[in-house]
């Protein structure tokens, strides 16, 4: 607790969170950013903060994207009072999101959804499952496989009773 | 204390099947764990794992070190995993959330959850298969899956087709040919959500279908409804208890039955039953459904838009939220109040009907012989804002007895125009060639049977009404043949002539066969199309 009392404060008074990244890069968010994270907004709960947030599996890049979308998105809940600031920052969360969303790719897409995972940030994990989801619609389960580098590890027996039991959605 | 939202896991090879209700079932309830290491030991231990396993391991947050004694913190895979760069693990990715995906990808289309099911074993165990949860599990509901109707009374069934339809996707476009043997001794009356809502020809049970896993749900017989319907003679009692205007299902939470709301047109009320129930029961509470009123399911509940009484009068939209438990009625909610923004005397020449539009309501108002049409969004009315849509994202209305907004955007990975799909495929019957026409629909407009043999369409932006492309419909009888994809769709908002094959026209649409069964949709001389 007395480390946790030396920690630097920011104008605003909130606390500074330090994350330490897989590859030893450090962020400093405000609590009220880190704690969108339900493991962090968990460990502040048990003081366990005060040497920083060691995340042993988030890479410094994705720590880098996760870090601004929270920052982004931090507003979003300190201004839910004020309802004309929420009103004018939805069209640029929204906007940010969409442009986030667009430009992830294989591979950073995967370990974006792992980071938000562990990190459980629940509308950061929703926005990267749904941008998977869009990558899958309208798409053969070979086109599927090859937009996602995945092996085809049915035997050939297995997929010919998969395609036969729903022949309809294999017809094209 | 807050636990972090942790993942249950099943226990190996059997573990037990997902089958609960919304997003949540995906994620277990965060068992209270004794906290007995500080989170710095957690992290270090963590820390010194090799990076491939901590990312597969990280999923577990802290309850990985309890689960570790217990079963191997992988799925024991039977084949190899793509190890090494774990860019090319997504095969590998956790089950909770592979089945995360697979929701969200089911959310969009069926077919493609079907398609992903089929891309590699670990995905395929990590969802949830939809046979026999087809109807029950209101996410696997086929959404924009609709029945295409054929044209030459070619109706489900009809011994020309071999025991197979087409469904035809609203938004996609895609086409696919399915068996469905069950319309040899049952037709259908509403398409709700994707299932379809089946009549059998020797007892007028209804049954619901689902048409691409072939799920089935009892419900009662239909002719314990006519006791209740408006009309004198029997034969027009018969024709407008089987003249559905909408239906919408529902499971409920408690027993998980399958529960059904519809309106048939003869009676002006809501009627209702649960899988496994004896009769139909008609809701008692709400008296002012008439057969004006425009009914739209919508997410498991029945909108319903009632007419006001007089010019001062104001319409009103009710919301009907399935019965909670058996014995139960529908539970109505006014959540609406509008006038239609005139004091002309002649109010009772506005009509005004509900669609569903990218995943909202809307309220189309127009005059019966008007050229002008107005959008609201139910959304704004029920704020009490009267907002004149302009612009439905591409979509176009198509609208008829039953409304349906089609997308004009070609199939979103950019492939072809969904109209040329539709007509480049193969029909079931190779006596008909392949249409030459490729017509095109015209993003924010509204399509509806306006001139003698033309389609019109109302453009929102400027509110001019021109003649859709390529939109002629046969003025007496059913053209040979073949029919342009707008002419198809406004078939589906005429149920009386999709449920029989036809191509909507002047000619009544009657039943050639099992008349005794099917008889008799239209002989109250309704208009074959309401405006």
């Amino acid at each position: 607790m007395a480390a946790a009392a030396a920690e630097a404060t920011t104008d605003g008074g909130g606390k500074m969170i330090i994350l330490i990244s897989a590859d030893g890069k450090r962020f400093e968010v405000t609590e009220a950013v880190a704690s969108q994270s339900q493991l962090i907004s968990n460990m502040i709960e048990d003081d366990c903060t005060e040497n920083g947030v060691r995340l042993p599996n988030v890479d410094g890049d994705i720590l880098t994207m996760v870090v601004d979308y929270c920052n982004m998105h931090a507003g979003d809940a300190a201004a839910a009072g004020d309802t004309m600031k929420a009103s004018s920052t939805e069209e640029e969360l929204k906007k940010f999101d969409a442009e986030l969303v667009q430009a992830l790719e294989n591979p950073v897409l995967f370990k974006l959804i792992l980071a938000a995972n562990f990190l459980n940030i629940k509308s950061l994990l929703d926005m990267t499952c749904q941008r998977v989801a869009d990558m899958m619609s309208g798409k053969t389960p070979e086109q599927m496989r090859e937009t996602f580098s995945i092996e085809n590890d049915f035997t050939p027996e297995e997929e010919a009773a998969i395609r036969q039991e729903n022949a309809w959605a294999f017809d094209d | 204390m807050v636990w972090p939202r942790i993942f249950t896991r099943g226990r190996g090879r059997g573990r037990v099947e997902r089958s609960g209700v919304g997003d949540g079932a995906v994620l277990a309830q965060p068992a209270p764990l004794p906290s007995l290491l500080p989170d710095a030991i957690l992290h270090r231990i963590l820390s010194l794992l090799p990076a491939q396993e901590a990312v597969r391991t990280c999923v577990l947050a802290r309850q990985w070190f309890r689960l570790e004694s217990q079963e191997s913190i992988y799925r024991p895979s039977r084949r190899k995993v793509n190890a090494g760069d774990p860019s090319s693990s997504w095969a590998s990715l956790h089950e909770d959330l592979v089945s995360l995906i697979g929701w969200r990808v089911a959310a969009g289309d069926f077919r493609d959850y079907i398609r992903f099911r089929a891309v590699c074993p670990q995905w395929r165990s990590a969802t949830t298969c939809p046979r026999r949860r087809g109807i029950l599990d209101p996410r696997f509901h086929p959404h924009g899956w609709m029945l295409l109707p054929e044209g030459r009374g070619l109706h489900p069934g009809h011994g020309k087709l071999r025991g197979h339809v087409r469904s035809f996707h609203l938004s996609t476009g895609a086409v696919v040919r399915v068996r469905l043997p069950h319309f040899r001794d049952h037709y259908v009356l509403y398409s709700a959500d994707g299932v379809l809502l089946l009549q059998r020809d020797h007892d007028t049970a209804i049954r619901l279908l689902h048409p691409f896993t072939g799920d089935t749900a009892e419900l009662p017989p239909l002719e314990t409804l006519l006791p209740r319907v408006r009309c004198r003679s029997e034969a027009s009692r018969w024709c407008s208890l089987r003249n559905i205007c909408g239906a919408c299902i529902s499971v409920g939470v408690g027993d998980g039955l399958v529960r059904v709301m519809m309106r048939p047109i003869g009676v002006w009320n809501i009627c209702f039953a649960t899988s496994g129930d004896q009769q139909w029961r008609v809701a008692t509470t709400w008296d002012r459904i008439n057969h004006r009123s425009s009914t739209l399911p919508f997410h498991g509940k029945l909108y319903v838009l009632l007419r006001p009484h007089s010019v001062r009068g104001e319409n009103e939209v009710i919301q009907i939220d399935p019965p909670q438990h058996c014995l139960s009625e529908p539970s109505p909610k006014l959540i609406a109040k509008f006038r239609w923004p005139t004091s002309d005397e002649s109010f009772r020449l506005y009509s005004h009907r509900l669609v569903e539009c990218n995943s909202e309501i809307l309220v189309i108002g127009t005059k019966w012989d008007a050229v002008y049409y107005s959008v609201y969004r139910l959304a704004d009315l029920m704020l009490g804002r009267t907002v004149h849509v302009t612009s439905i994202d591409g979509n176009a209305l198509f609208i008829g007895r039953r409304s349906l907004c089609v997308s004009s955007k070609s199939t979103r990975n950019g492939k072809e125009n969904m109209l040329t799909w539709i007509f480049c495929r193969e029909p079931i019957d190779n006596h008909c060639g392949c249409p030459k026409a490729f017509p095109t629909i015209v993003p924010d407009t509204i399509v509806m049977p306006d001139t003698k043999i033309y389609l019109s369409q109302y453009h929102l932006s400027n509110g001019t009404l021109s003649q859709a492309t390529d939109g002629v419909i046969a003025e007496e009888k059913d053209i040979p043949g073949p029919y342009s994809i707008m002419c198809h769709i406004i078939t589906c908002c005429s149920p009386a002539y999709w449920n029989k094959g036809k191509i909507s026209c002047k000619e009544l649409p009657t039943w050639r066969v099992k008349k005794k069964f099917r008889f008799g949709v239209l002989l109250l001389g309704m208009p074959y199309f309401t405006k």
